[in-house]
């Protein structure tokens, strides 16, 4: 067991940290049009949780938490995977990686 | 837990069996792995043990949704039988695989005991669909429909995680019996509430609750409609079963962190879904709009959960599917001979093939809520389920059923009373038999079971 | 015989079900016939029960298996055989096989002739589920049975845009309806535990008067029952469903449909008798749309459009027998009005058969010398409609009048002065048609015929029916010691409901029953100097220079009439027919959709195909939200 250790950085901090880290993602997926940028934002919003459960468990004496984190490294390469195979076909149809152009479904 | 394997095991011998040469079997070859593993599900004593270190367990109402989730799925490959014999698919062994898994993803929503477990199904759930959704590869609609699932399922999962971690750090635990009492506790952390809450939203967004539902009209009409019928049925059951298994354990409590949030989004979904419903000019979105009705009415179970709550929330569940397929079934049938998606495709239907459209227009009856259908039934347990002092959903359910009506009824118009020449519209086409069976038996099931209820209702004891 | 009597309802499902599949392959009239005896084998059962069921006999409860049970909400798929649902099932098993019969004749050229008994065979079932149901949730299923029929068969020509509008606008209003109905079933349930009609009967015994629940749930019952029988302000779906063929005109006027309003208050009459506001109302409701219809029926040039407005307006009037409490006495008219109305409708088929599809009666007249058979069965239904002595119809409307004189003179007044607008605009319609010459051109008169034997077999049956009808309920004073048959028949039903005429002053009937058919004469004799003598006849549009007229007409007495009481008439009913009509029909539904389809075009605006900003308003909607959940504490 991973018992109390004492820690030179305050929880709060780490929590803080990933939550800026979320919020970053956030923007940027709301504000980039690119939409592989858009991917790597979707990307930095997985690793704030990442190391928000790596941080839970490492405080709470859980390893649970960090076999979470394997987890969604997996589902988020899979992820990753998929979604730049779907960029690439769009690319090939529309020769563009911008998602604002993509209106043809609405209403 | 052998259901998910023998699923596991036809996914993979269909990717084989598409590679070597057997491309006419792969169909047929699914079909019967999802019988034997329905078979198997049924013989299966109720294991009063979880599988894989208690992350899995099969309770009973897991195991009817099981059970729908593979017919459903069964009646999905069978209008795929009807595409195959018109046109030569050099990829139908794929999608038929990742259909097949995310089917495994659905079921494990079903069962799951741990958080990791329903994170897993999730995204097993979800990135198969990704891919299907935009497995049309040369249709710009289909490409767009799969870009935008993949966006906005990826940021709802994010969300979802960012839920799931913070209930970690709250409860230090990932089992979901751990966490649930941690729930029922009087006073819980803000932190706790804070990813109950993500979790909620994430789950507003996978069951298409109004305002989380964006993605579904596009998708739904972007997507080939055979698999547009997979997303509109099977995800919709996966994304209720979990969802409602969640919030009986962690919102079902006096200050719950969702019960607002919850309140709200019925309202909104039930609302807008209608009103929007009722301007669409595209038969596909029309059904989107109706699913997302659906979702909301699905939501006002949560609102007084019990035991007994389970068994209507399946049959309002299976009726929805059912209905669903039915109509998704003709409009596979209008695309096969060369109509558009909108209403002016089922007009004169009624006349040029009147027994399909006599189980077209059964599933119609029964989304509308008419008596002697599982709709009705749906509709009417959900009033009965709604206590007293919440009349004004009791009203919103009624009224809304109203105005659906007028857009359903739009459809049946369109094959009864429609001032065209049959002849000159529909082409003198023969309905594959395999869509006749799908239509036939989704009709049948929802007259029987409307008749009967006991009938399905009593497998949840 | 009861027994067996779950065929009476399984019987024209069968009847549906055989024509609705197969009938497109059978050859000729067989789906006729088959959709005939579908119905007419329940009427003998019906019959069969009918003459067993003695005075004494308890109601029949036939259990055939349970259906809902969900919490402590229990619902059978039952029926109840009493006294009343008997009548019902008589009255749509007996005029209905008739109608049927009828519709061989009338639709044999058509297209659709085997879905059209399908359907119509539906109707009865639905009807049929609706009256003999044993529970609240039954009635209901056959309520929207019916509904969903009528949409099917007003749209039954579905070539013509304009019938597929009066269809969905028939349904849509019935949803309407329909809201209250359930919304009234949700109520009683939570209020007595129990959707049974008998078990809610004796629970009801022991509620006070004037239970506020009561109160809102018999008003939502009220309100189902104003979209089902057309009444203020739901009606107007009823006039435009002439667009169907004739024989569903009948079918909905007289047998079926409009009566499950009516039906419905009756089965009920143990709640309404506890909320006597909600009587009033019925009866206010019910008098208004009397005489309303009535005035507007004034002015119609369209033969199916005049025996419409008749039915809104007859339908009033037993609303008002019902809202003073007389149960008995409404059902009666139910009955002689099913007779009498079935016979006018099918006699005005009758009509436009054989003018092959002329339903103006602008471009009619003289009739009665080329459709002889016609014209005596539709005079017979007119007279009985109009009250004349000793049709039918006088017996039951005169039952109404004596017993509105009793409770409430206002109210009778208003009554009698909307049966002699009956009378107004039938024997306008009845001198219009048949009397006079032929006012089309002479190529068509030589194309005028008699219909087939098959059409004309059922017209006198129900000429018959009309003329006699009366027996079925006659009053002390006539009838002597067998008055009152049918009052007795139901009496078990209604065991607190007096009979209005037991304790009456001889005189004073014979004086208000001389009133009224005096008075009818005297109109009818008004109306045949200026329709057939002076051939007046409505012109196209109606000039209202009223002062330039009496002056031009000044010996005139006929014309003074005309201009002084006849023009102002007809003129405020050109307002009600064409204002405030459509002022109804915008509010009670149509403009409802336009409405809700303007709001939801513009909400569809908001998926305006951009990811981006769909994940925008999410992430908003998400920081609302969160805002309301944990910061705002309601």
């Amino acid at each position: 067991m991973l018992m109390q250790i004492n820690h030179i950085v305050p929880i709060e901090h780490i929590i803080t940290l990933s939550c800026i880290l979320f919020c970053i993602g956030v923007m940027g997926v709301l504000l980039r049009r690119n939409a592989i940028i858009i991917l790597m934002c979707i990307e930095l919003m997985l690793n704030a949780v990442n190391i928000l459960f790596a941080t839970f468990s490492a405080y709470n004496g859980n390893p649970d938490g960090q076999i979470f984190v394997f987890f969604i490294m997996v589902v988020a390469a899979a992820e990753v995977a998929v979604g730049l195979a779907l960029l690439v076909l769009i690319y090939r149809n529309t020769r563009s990686v911008d998602v604002s152009l993509l209106d043809r479904l609405k209403w | 837990m052998s259901v998910i394997i023998v699923i596991l095991l036809t996914a993979i011998l269909v990717l084989f069996l598409h590679i070597f040469e057997g491309r006419q079997w792969v169909n047929p070859l699914a079909i019967l792995g999802l019988s034997l593993s329905f078979i198997i599900l049924c013989l299966e004593n109720n294991s009063l043990w979880g599988d894989y270190s208690s992350m899995i367990y099969m309770t009973q109402f897991a195991k009817v949704f099981t059970g729908t989730a593979i017919i459903f799925t069964i009646l999905v490959f069978f209008i795929n039988q009807s595409r195959l014999k018109l046109e030569e698919d050099t990829n139908n062994g794929d999608k038929l695989g990742l259909v097949l898994f995310s089917l495994c993803g659905a079921i494990l929503l079903f069962t799951f005991t741990n958080i990791t477990m329903l994170f897993l199904g999730i995204e097993i759930l979800s990135i198969p669909l990704y891919v299907i959704a935009s497995s049309s590869k040369h249709d710009l609609h289909s490409n767009e429909a799969g870009l935008k699932y993949f966006l906005m399922g990826s940021f709802a999962t994010s969300i979802i995680l960012f839920g799931m971690a913070l209930i970690f750090g709250a409860t230090n635990s990932l089992d979901i019996m751990t966490i649930s009492e941690y729930f029922s506790q009087a006073e819980i952390s803000k932190m706790a509430a804070l990813g109950a809450f993500f979790v909620g939203i994430g789950f507003f967004f996978k069951v298409a609750a109004i305002p989380f539902h964006f993605w579904t009209p596009d998708v739904y009409e972007g997507t080939p409609s055979i698999w547009a019928t997979y997303f509109a049925t099977v995800v919709k059951i996966a994304s209720f079963g979990a969802f409602f298994r969640l919030y009986i354990l962690l919102g079902n409590v006096d200050n719950s962190p969702l019960y607002k949030v919850l309140v709200l989004i019925i309202i909104l979904t039930v609302v807008v879904g209608t009103l929007t419903a009722l301007v669409q000019e595209n038969a596909k979105r029309m059904i989107a709009y109706s699913s997302i009705v659906n979702s909301g009415f699905l939501l006002m179970f949560f609102l007084n959960p019990s035991s007994d709550i389970l068994s209507y929330f399946g049959l309002f569940i299976l009726g929805y599917g059912l209905a669903t397929i039915g109509i998704f079934s003709a409009i596979v049938y209008l695309e096969s001979i060369g109509n558009s998606n909108g209403f002016e495709g089922f007009d004169g239907l009624g006349r040029s093939q009147p027994l399909f459209s006599l189980g077209v227009a059964i599933c119609l009856l029964s989304l509308a809520g008419i008596p002697l259908t599982v709709g009705f039934l749906g509709k009417f347990y959900l009033l009965m389920s709604l206590s007293f002092d919440q009349w004004w959903m009791i009203l919103l359910v009624i009224a809304s059923s109203i105005i659906s009506i007028v857009y359903y009824f739009r459809i049946f118009n369109g094959m009864y009373f429609s001032n065209k020449k049959a002849s000159a519209i529909v082409a003198p086409e023969v309905v594959s038999p395999y869509l006749n069976f799908v239509v036939g038996f989704c009709a049948l099931s929802l007259i029987i079971i409307g008749l009967f209820p006991d009938f399905y209702l009593n497998i949840f004891q | 015989m009861e027994k067996y009597f779950y065929l009476v309802i399984l019987f024209p499902l069968i009847g549906f079900l055989v024509n609705g599949l197969l009938g497109s392959k059978m050859k000729g009239t067989t789906p006729g016939l088959i959709g005939t005896v579908a119905v007419f084998i329940p009427f003998l059962i019906a019959l069969g029960v009918f003459f067993n069921y003695g005075h004494e006999s308890q109601p029949i409860l036939q259990n055939y298996f349970p259906w809902i049970n969900i919490f402590d909400f229990q619902a059978n798929f039952s029926i109840l055989i009493d006294p009343l649902s008997l009548q019902m099932t008589l009255i749509i098993t007996g005029i209905g096989s008739l109608i049927h019969l009828y519709s061989i004749g009338y639709m044999h050229d058509d297209e659709g002739f085997a879905r059209f008994f399908s359907y119509l065979n539906l109707f009865i079932f639905s009807m049929l589920l609706l009256v003999l149901g044993s529970n609240l949730l039954i009635l209901f299923i056959g309520w929207e049975g019916v509904g969903l029929c009528s949409y099917l068969l007003i749209g039954f020509w579905y070539k013509n845009e304009d019938y597929g509008y009066a269809a969905r606008k028939a349904f849509v209003m019935n949803r309407i309806g329909d809201l209250g109905l359930i919304a009234g079933i949700v109520l009683l349930w939570s209020y007595f535990k129990t959707i049974e009609f008998q078990a809610m009967a004796i629970h009801a015994a022991n509620v006070d008067m004037s239970d506020p629940v009561i109160i809102i749930a018999t008003l939502c019952l009220f309100i189902g029952a104003i979209g089902k029988s057309a009444q203020i302000p739901l009606y107007t779906w009823l006039p435009d469903a002439m667009a169907g063929p004739t024989p569903v005109s009948a079918l909905i006027h007289a047998a079926t449909m409009v009566t499950a309003g009516i039906y419905l208050l009756v089965r009920a009459h143990f709640l309404f008798d506890l909320a006597p506001s909600v009587l009033n109302l019925v009866s206010y409701v019910g008098i208004a749309t009397s005489i309303f219809a009535a005035i507007i029926a004034l002015r119609q040039n369209d033969i199916k459009k005049v025996l419409a407005y008749s039915t809104v307006s007859q339908l009033g009037l037993m609303f008002v027998a019902l809202g003073v409490g007389a149960y008995t006495t409404a059902m009666f008219h139910v009955t002689t009005h099913a007779f009498f109305k079935a016979l006018l409708f099918l006699g005005a088929g009758s009509v436009i058969h054989a003018l092959h599809g002329e339903q103006d009666i602008r471009n009619m007249g003289g009739l009665k010398n080329e459709i002889k058979s016609t014209y005596w069965v539709f005079l017979i239904g007119t007279l009985a409609i109009c009250g004349i002595f000793p049709l039918s119809g006088m017996f039951s409307k005169d039952e109404i009048l004596t017993v509105l004189f009793e409770k409430s003179k206002g109210l009778w007044a208003l009554s009698l002065f909307s049966s002699l607008l009956t009378a107004v605009y039938m024997f306008r319609l009845l001198f219009l048609t048949f009397f006079g010459t032929y006012r089309d051109d002479e190529h068509k008169k030589s194309k005028i015929h008699e219909s087939p034997m098959v059409m004309m077999a059922p017209l006198w049956v129900l000429a018959i029916l009309s003329v006699f009808g009366g027996i079925l309920n006659l009053p002390h004073l006539i009838g002597g010691e067998s008055y009152g048959k049918m009052a007795h028949f139901l009496d078990p039903i209604f065991s607190h409901s007096k009979l209005a005429t037991e304790h009456m002053d001889a005189g004073l009937e014979i004086g208000l029953m001389a009133l009224v058919v005096g008075l009818v004469v005297i109109i009818g004799f008004v109306l045949y100097n200026i329709y057939v003598k002076k051939e007046s006849l409505p012109k196209p549009d109606m000039s209202l220079r009223g002062v330039e007229a009496l002056v031009a007409n000044k010996f005139g007495v006929d014309e003074l009439y005309d201009t002084v009481i006849s023009k102002p008439v007809l003129g405020i009913s050109r307002f009600f027919g064409q204002k405030v009509e459509s002022a109804f029909d915008g509010i009670s539904g149509f403009f409802f959709v336009a409405g809700f389809k303007s709001i939801g075009n513009s909400l569809r605006k908001i998926q305006n195909g951009n990811v981006e900003f769909y994940l925008i308003l999410m992430t908003g909607s998400i920081v609302v939200l969160m805002i309301l959940q944990f910061l705002i504490k309601i």
